[in-house]
């Protein structure tokens, strides 16, 4: 569904990805996981083509480039991180946002939001100036409007990429989970979602495969059980940790520790 | 579930601020074709309507005054309201801060220095004359606009603090230019320049609106036809691009739709400030940003603080009369202050 071959990223004099290689299938749920730096963002960037990259980025067999904006936004959506709005948009009308490739009525548009408000459970924050909501309630919103973009909240929706940059930066527990499982319920449909994350008991709980980046290389790539092992970890993210399967669901929880003295040196 | 969506995105409590500012617009159109120097009547503008059904003392002077001097002042006033207005809310768009305006950037500034350069000119050189000022502002405009805009934005983000730096930057070498202009100017062309750097719709007439108002109706229309991209551009470059918007193509677009509107704004009334400042963020806070409902709104709240503005400076100190980018400012820049004032807590909070 997505394949990226030997895609590489330079921005100044610095090399960010290095001729980086891989594919995406339907119904998959990826994680990027990596140090600060490692191209995680960048990469996902690349894949949006908001920045200029060697090699090639295919998208159903056809480069990304090859398809007429208004119809690629109808099967690729990205929600990005740190990004607020400086004017006074209801979060409804925000969230409306997310139908402008789509050519509907007003009445339309209004059932499916409403539809998407119901699903994330978003009803106290629909009439809320979005300039004032909190980072995590802005993080919501701004997941909603994807959801709408890509038609998200219908069953039968499939064969679309969803791109998450940090969605769960700013939520709570509640709201990461609720966040990723609809994320998860949607790359089960026979869609695909790549989401940058930085907890690694999410990723572990949520994602079907992972590939960990390091300097802008594809360090390991497989499924949690796979990459979430100690010796695979510690050399990038260089910190103590632990690693005890989960009592329930059988996967790898990671109990990290503080750094000492000599390995802070 | 009921449907909570529906009367937050299909609310129509927008219609009722165009009645009452279509109301407002109307009654002071009519004061404003009623009254001036000459004297004030409340049946001039019936006279002139319906001049058969009127048996009353309005004489041919009182007509042609009608006529020929306020109706095309009125009209200029609604052109330059509505295309400074229109103007204002897509800079702003553009900028994603609802502080960004063409006249606190120096598009205005640039838009006069070339019109002023050409009026300066016109006497001394033989193919320059008068047919020129409006496009020789727009392109000032034009470029000016082009410059900013690459000046602040950085990686898709407009900084606002370099904008209005550059726009202090930019205003002082046109006040600078247009000084020098002045200082070998003879009197009938200082006069004018003077008007230019003030503002005025004394200027109106039937003739002279044939140079700029092409420009404004243009600018106007491609601006509101492009309302719904422009809104998306409101999210910030890469969500708009996510979207299916062709942003680099809207950028080049907008950029060039202000400045004909402020060329051809520049081009018949001069440097007018703060119009499209202020008119927006009003109109923003009775409508919201969503410039469907808001750039309608914004048109006619701009035609109506033009047509109070030139109303006061024709009267306030009848039978002279006081530039109308002085009313403007007076208003204007405490307004500005206050916004600044407000953002900067906000970025606090």
């Amino acid at each position: 569904m997505l394949e990226c071959k030997n895609v590489g990223i330079t921005r100044g004099n610095k090399r960010i990805i290095h001729d980086l290689s891989f594919t995406a299938s339907q119904g998959e749920f990826i994680v990027l996981l990596g140090e600060n730096g490692a191209g995680k963002s960048t990469l996902l960037s690349a894949i949006c083509d908001d920045l200029n990259y060697s090699g090639e980025v295919l998208f159903n067999g056809k480069s990304m480039v090859q398809y007429a904006p208004q119809k690629l936004a109808t099967q690729r959506a990205m929600l990005l991180q740190n990004n607020r709005v400086n004017f006074a948009f209801s979060a409804a009308e925000l969230i409306a946002m997310g139908r402008y490739p789509y050519h509907e009525t007003a009445h339309a548009q209004a059932n499916e939001v409403n539809d998407i408000i119901g699903q994330l459970a978003l009803e106290s924050l629909v009439d809320r100036d979005v300039t004032v909501l909190s980072g995590g309630e802005f993080q919501r919103v701004q997941f909603a409007r994807c959801i709408a973009q890509l038609n998200a909240h219908q069953a039968h929706t499939t064969g679309k990429l969803m791109l998450l940059d940090e969605p769960t930066s700013a939520l709570d527990l509640h709201h990461q989970h609720t966040t990723l499982s609809k994320a998860k319920t949607f790359a089960e449909q026979g869609n695909c979602v790549i989401a940058v994350l930085h907890d690694l008991n999410l990723a572990s709980l949520y994602a079907d495969r992972i590939l960990l980046l390091h300097h802008g290389n594809i360090y390991h790539d497989g499924d949690p059980k796979d990459v979430l092992r100690p010796e695979v970890l510690q050399p990038i993210y260089r910190a103590g940790m632990q690693i005890n399967l989960h009592p329930s669901f059988q996967i790898p929880m990671i109990f990290s520790e503080p750094l000492t003295g000599a390995s802070n040196a | 579930m009921s449907n909570i969506a529906l009367p937050i995105l299909n609310s129509k409590h927008h219609l009722k601020w165009y009645w009452l500012s279509m109301i407002l617009l109307l009654s002071l159109a009519w004061l404003s074709l009623s009254s001036g120097p000459v004297g004030w009547d409340w049946k001039m503008p019936i006279a002139w309507l319906l001049p058969d059904t009127m048996t009353t003392d309005i004489n041919e002077l009182q007509m042609s005054v009608v006529s020929q001097i306020r109706l095309p002042r009125l009209l200029l006033a609604i052109l330059i309201g509505s295309v400074l207005a229109c103007s204002g809310a897509a800079t702003q768009a553009l900028c994603r801060n609802p502080l960004a305006d063409p006249s606190l950037m120096g598009v205005t500034g640039g838009a006069a220095v070339a019109a002023i350069a050409v009026i300066a000119l016109a006497p001394k050189v033989s193919f320059i004359n008068e047919a020129m000022v409006a496009p020789a502002a727009f392109i000032g405009a034009l470029t000016i606009t082009s410059v900013i805009y690459r000046l602040a934005n950085h990686q898709g983000q407009v900084q606002i603090t370099t904008l209005l730096l550059a726009g202090v930057a930019i205003n002082a070498i046109a006040m600078a230019i247009i000084g020098l202009f002045s200082f070998f100017a003879d009197d009938s062309s200082l006069r004018l320049m003077t008007y230019w750097q003030m503002g005025s719709l004394g200027g109106a007439s039937w003739s002279a609106m044939t140079y700029g108002a092409p420009l404004i109706v243009v600018s106007t229309i491609m601006l509101i036809l492009k309302r719904r991209q422009i809104n998306a551009l409101m999210l910030g470059e890469r969500d708009a691009r996510h979207l299916g918007v062709n942003v680099k193509r809207l950028k080049t677009e907008v950029v060039f739709l202000v400045a004909l509107g402020v060329g051809g704004a520049v081009a018949m009334a001069g440097m007018i400030g703060f119009v499209g400042l202020v008119v927006p963020h009003i109109a923003r806070l009775l409508v919201g940003p969503d410039l469907r409902k808001m750039l309608p709104l914004s048109m006619l709240l701009g035609c109506l603080l033009m047509l109070l503005a030139d109303w006061i400076a024709r009267l306030i100190v009848a039978p002279s009369e006081l530039p109308i980018g002085i009313v403007t400012a007076l208003f204007g820049a405490p307004f500005f202050i206050y916004q600044l004032v407000k953002q900067k807590r906000g970025s606090h909070a």
